[in-house]
Formats: structure tokens, sequence, C-alpha cells
């Protein structure tokens, strides 16, 4: 086996960090007493939280490529290139939320630096520890954040690994009660610290050079575990994800857009939050009135999606159905690993090779804020909120509690707000990342194309 | 880049409660939702009765017997909203409630005669709410407690002994 190389101890200059947010600052702070590596790192800053143009008008400039999908916490750079990006994250739940900071993962990997994701692989949702005395069952991460993080290392031969952030007897992540207390951090942070001095102080140079470090002994062990948890099965399948789906499909949902409902097949809307309903019923309601075409946008007629590039009609695509309202996570997230996993060629490292393509549907968000269907659904939520309850969205959510033996009228977990039935915003997170990595993205009132094929 | 005045606040009273000999923090909600040095827990929220989804508090900690619950704002006339969450939080669950979520999350709450709620802030721009603790935080340290409550007195005098006010 290649041994690692020696550790240097003459480059510490050439290493600055950058961090998300103060309280990344000052982990990085509270850690560098464990870290040869980062004891020694002289510059580390909080990016400014400026977006990626900005920034890349700036001293930060080198940095605003790295972030341009989405910002991840610790960000090490080598000689103004990445050299090893760490995303910390305690809410390790199952379904799509630790999807959510997937992005993240795959701009690093494109961008040749090696990613590592610190989260409980298995906890307690606090919600659930209120409910009661009795212990909860814990919460496995979704296998799909793996499968996705060993996809993104067989695609870019970039090391992606899963770190377990311990949990205590209550399934809580364990935290040190002081960041002065080197035994409480080594606990929970130590395994971290050991990665992140190895990779920095013996791999720094091989990782900007874009030479392989997936031999290193010191990481195998981390990409074996994050392999074997990408091949558990979930306990819960996904039901937004839709792969294998001939165009004509995705045609027929343009042309109705209620067929969604179909798609994921109804009971789905009746089980669980009642947010669903909010989804539920824009779907109803919608009907798309625009359509992007290639260097154009027309107003929508069936007969339009025959100038959609042929390409369309000729590969199978995968439908992502969001039901979330106006907001970048877990949207943006689910969709870059939907693509990662099921869309993208055995090494294809564009949104060009890939086996099928990526359509995402996202009723609850329009392109024209004036749209009477939108004003007419955020008068029906108003309705749901005000306990009055006589709209058709309110009878839903009360026919889904009678079933469920709940009373009928307490209604929870929605509120009025406007960014429930949002608007399309071109510069925003989001609309960065679907407009990347989609093909298609139907809105309610609107279907746009994704950037490689909009010119 | 300069930190904000909120995440300022969060850090002084964060230091400055460590500091404090039988104070115990319990959980700890910074403005980014990132607390890599406590729990940061939820409390249930009832309204009319009916749960509607979480409250997180920014500080919740325990000295003499007393749980406090502090929002932190720079500015006292910013904390509107924080009132009224905090006087929520005590009318619908109250310490007993508060007790029971803190310690179904892991917390380990010791004894417990009271709880007050407060606010802490840097700049006392507006009128004090009677039924609270206000906290004054300057840039360096925990500088004066108006206390609406009666109750924090010792509070007061733990962070006057560890240099803190």
């Amino acid at each position: 086996m290649k041994p690692c190389p020696e550790q240097r101890s003459d480059h510490f200059d050439d290493f600055e960090i950058w961090c998300d947010k103060p309280s990344d600052l000052q982990l990085v702070g509270a850690l560098s007493p464990l870290s040869r590596f980062l004891s020694r790192v002289g510059r580390v800053n909080i990016l400014p939280g400026d977006s990626p143009e900005a920034l890349s008008r700036g001293p930060a400039a080198h940095v605003a490529p790295l972030v341009e999908y989405d910002r991840p916490d610790i960000m090490i750079f080598y000689r103004k290139r990445p050299c090893l990006i760490v995303e910390i994250t305690e809410h390790g739940y199952t379904g799509d939320n630790p999807l959510q900071r997937f992005a993240r993962a795959v701009r690093s990997t494109e961008l040749g630096s090696p990613f590592i994701h610190f989260t409980p692989f298995s906890r307690s949702r606090l919600d659930e520890l209120l409910i009661s005395d009795r212990p909860t069952s814990r919460r496995n991460v979704s296998a799909r954040l793996f499968k996705g993080f060993v996809r993104l290392t067989e695609i870019y031969g970039i090391p992606v690994m899963g770190f377990d952030w311990p949990v205590g007897e209550q399934g809580t992540p364990l935290k040190a009660s002081s960041l002065s207390d080197g035994a409480e951090l080594r606990a929970v942070f130590g395994e971290l610290v050991n990665v992140i001095d190895h990779l920095c102080l013996s791999h720094a140079d091989e990782i900007i050079d874009c030479r392989p470090v997936l031999y290193c002994s010191e990481i195998r062990p981390h990409l074996e575990k994050t392999a074997a948890l990408a091949a558990a099965e979930n306990i819960l399948a996904s039901e937004i994800r839709i792969p294998n789906t001939p165009f004509d499909r995705v045609r027929a949902v343009i042309n109705r857009p209620a067929e969604t409902i179909d798609l994921l097949r109804e009971p789905y809307f009746f089980k669980g939050k009642e947010h669903k309903f909010v989804a539920y019923r824009a779907l109803q309601e919608s009907s798309i009135r625009y359509l992007e075409l290639p260097g154009r946008r027309v107003s929508y007629e069936a007969e339009r999606l025959n100038d959609l590039p042929p390409t369309f009609a000729e590969k199978r695509w995968v439908l992502v159905f969001s039901g979330y309202e106006w907001r970048s996570e877990p949207n943006g997230g689910i969709t870059v690993n939907a693509d990662i996993t099921l869309c993208r060629s055995r090494t294809g490292r564009t949104v060009r090779d890939r086996d099928q393509l990526l359509v995402v549907h996202w009723p609850r968000v329009f392109l024209e804020s004036t749209s009477p269907v939108r004003i007419a659904l955020l008068e029906e939520l108003r309705d749901v909120s005000s306990d009055i309850g006589l709209s058709r969205m309110a009878a839903l959510i009360r026919q889904s509690r009678t079933q469920k033996g709940l009373p009928a009228n307490q209604i929870n977990y929605i509120a009025y707000g406007t960014r429930s039935l949002g608007v399309w915003t071109e510069r925003s997170t989001i609309a960065r990342i679907y407009r990347q990595f989609c093909d298609l993205v139907i809105l309610n009132d609107a279907v746009l194309l994704g950037n490689h094929w909009r010119r | 880049m300069s930190r904000s005045c909120e995440a300022e606040i969060h850090d002084l009273l964060f230091d400055g409660l460590s500091s404090v000999p039988g104070a115990a923090i319990h959980s700890w909600s910074p403005p980014n939702a990132k607390a890599y040095r406590a729990p940061n827990l939820v409390l249930p929220k009832l309204i009319k009765g009916v749960r509607k989804g979480s409250d997180r508090v920014d500080a919740v900690f325990a000295h003499d017997e007393l749980l406090f619950l502090v929002e932190i704002k720079c500015k006292l006339s910013e904390t509107a909203g924080d009132v009224r969450k905090l006087r929520r939080i005590r009318s619908t669950l109250g310490a007993k409630g508060v007790l029971e979520a803190l310690r179904r999350q892991g917390a380990s709450v010791g004894t417990i005669r009271d709880m007050v709620v407060g606010l802490a802030v840097r700049e006392v721009d507006s009128v004090i709410p009677g039924d609270m603790m206000v906290m004054a935080v300057g840039r360096d340290s925990v500088e004066s407690i108006m206390d609406g409550t009666g109750l924090a007195a010792a509070l007061v005098e733990a962070l006057t002994a560890s240099g803190q006010k």
C-alpha cells in the first residue's frame, strides 16, 4: 500500500480557513489546542455574508466559486484552492432533511476538494422526546445521503465522507459544555480533528494538484464506513422521487399538473404533516401559463412542448416532487442528490452527462406573484390559519384529521405566510441550484429550463 | 467581519454564566442556530391549548433553584415578539411544563422553585416590562440587571462576584 506523504510543517502560511458563521469560527478556535494544523493556521476568518457575485469582487474572490450553490460551515483553502470542506450539523434525521446540505458536497468535489459531513448518524428527534417519557426510537440518517457521497467519490475520485457525531443516552448529540474543556471536545470532535490534521498536513499538495488521495490509509476506514451506510436499506422509501419516467408522463404533468397527485398516489398527502394539503390544493388549482424554450419564454400551449430540445423525448426522466414552501432547504439538497444518485451516468461529471434527465415539480411556487391562483390559495391559507375553516384546504385537513382520529378543528403547524405560496426569485440560492441541476422546473404557473438548455 | 451585537451578547452571557458557581446552562440557541457548546433544546408551543410546533429560547439556565428563560436582542425596543413569546411560555407551560420538556430531552435540571423570564440587551431604549428581568449587557460584561420579578437577586450577586456585573 502506498504510504502517505510525510507531514509538512513549513507551509502553514499558505493555508487559510473561512468560516460560515461566528459559531463556526469559535469552534475552530476551540479545536485549535487539539490540532497541530488548526493551532498554526494564522488566517481564520468569517466569510462575508455577501452573494457569490459580490464575494468575487473582494478579498475572498477565490472562495466565491465554492459557495456558488450554498455555504459550507468550514472551508479550508491552501494556496487559494479549496483543500478540505467540513459541514457540521446536529440535525441528522430521516427523510429528506439530512440531504439539505448535499449541494455543498457536490460543489466541493466539483472543485476537487475532499468533503466531510459531521452529523449524528442516528439520533432522537427533540419533538418526539417532548411527547412522552418513554424512550423514542432513534432516527437514522437516510442512506440516500451516503449513497450520494459514494457516487461523488466514484465520479470525481475525491473523498466524501460521513463522520458520526456521538450522541448521549437520550439520543441527542453530545456537546462540549465548555469550549475550553479539551477532554470533552476530544470526545466529540477528536476523530474529525485527526482527519483534518492528516489531510491538511500530509495531502494538501496532492489535493490542489488534483492528484488522487483515495489511497490514504487514514481516510480508508471513513470511506468504508460511508459505503456501508450507503448500502443500508432505508425503512421509508422515498415517495417523492419517481425515476424511469417517460417524457410523455412529464408532458402529461405539464398539461395537467394535478396529474402528480395520481403519480404520488393520493394517500401520500393524507399521512404526515398537514402542510401537504397546501401542496395538494396548489396542484389541484395549478395550470401552466408560461413555457421557457431555449432563448425565449412563450405563453403556454400544449403544442409548444414540441419545441423543447429533442433529447427530452428521447430520454427517461427522474421526477422529483417538492411539496415544500419557497425556501432553499431541503429542496436544493434533495434535487442535487437525485441528480447524483439517479441521473448521472457512471462517471458523469456534469449535468450533461446523464442517463436520466431531471424535472422538479414545485407547485407551491409561482413565476407571477399576482397569479389569481396564488391569491386564491393565500386566501385559503389565511382561512385555515384563522380557525374559521370554510375553504377546501380546511375541509381536506379536517377530513384527514378525522381519518386519523384527531380533533378535526385543531389544525397544527399551519400558519399564514406569503412564502407558503412563494414567488420564484432568480437570484436566490434555490433558483441558482435548480437552474444549475434541473433540466426542467415545473412551477404552479410556468415551466422553466435548466441553464444548460436556456441558451 | 465584525460580529453582530446579538452574537456578542450571546457569547458574553454564555461566558459570564459559565463562570458563575452553581449556574447550569441547559440550552442555548445562538443567532444562527449552530450551538456547538450546549444543547439547543425546544419547548412545545401551545396556542389555545393546541400544540403548534416548537419554541426555542435563546438561553435557558438555572441558578439558585431558579430556572431562567432569556431572549437576546440588541435593543429592548426590538423585543416585543420575544416578550409575547416568553409570556406565552410562562402562561401555557409554566415552570413545571418547561422543566418536563427539558428533562425529556436529556437535560439534568436539579430542584427548581420558580421560573424567571427575561431579556438580555445592549441598549435599554424602551420601557422595561414589569414582569421580567432585563439584563443590560455591555461590550465586556453584564452591566446591570433590572429585575421586575423580585426573584433574581442571587443571580445579580453571583454575576457581581464573578466580575461579570
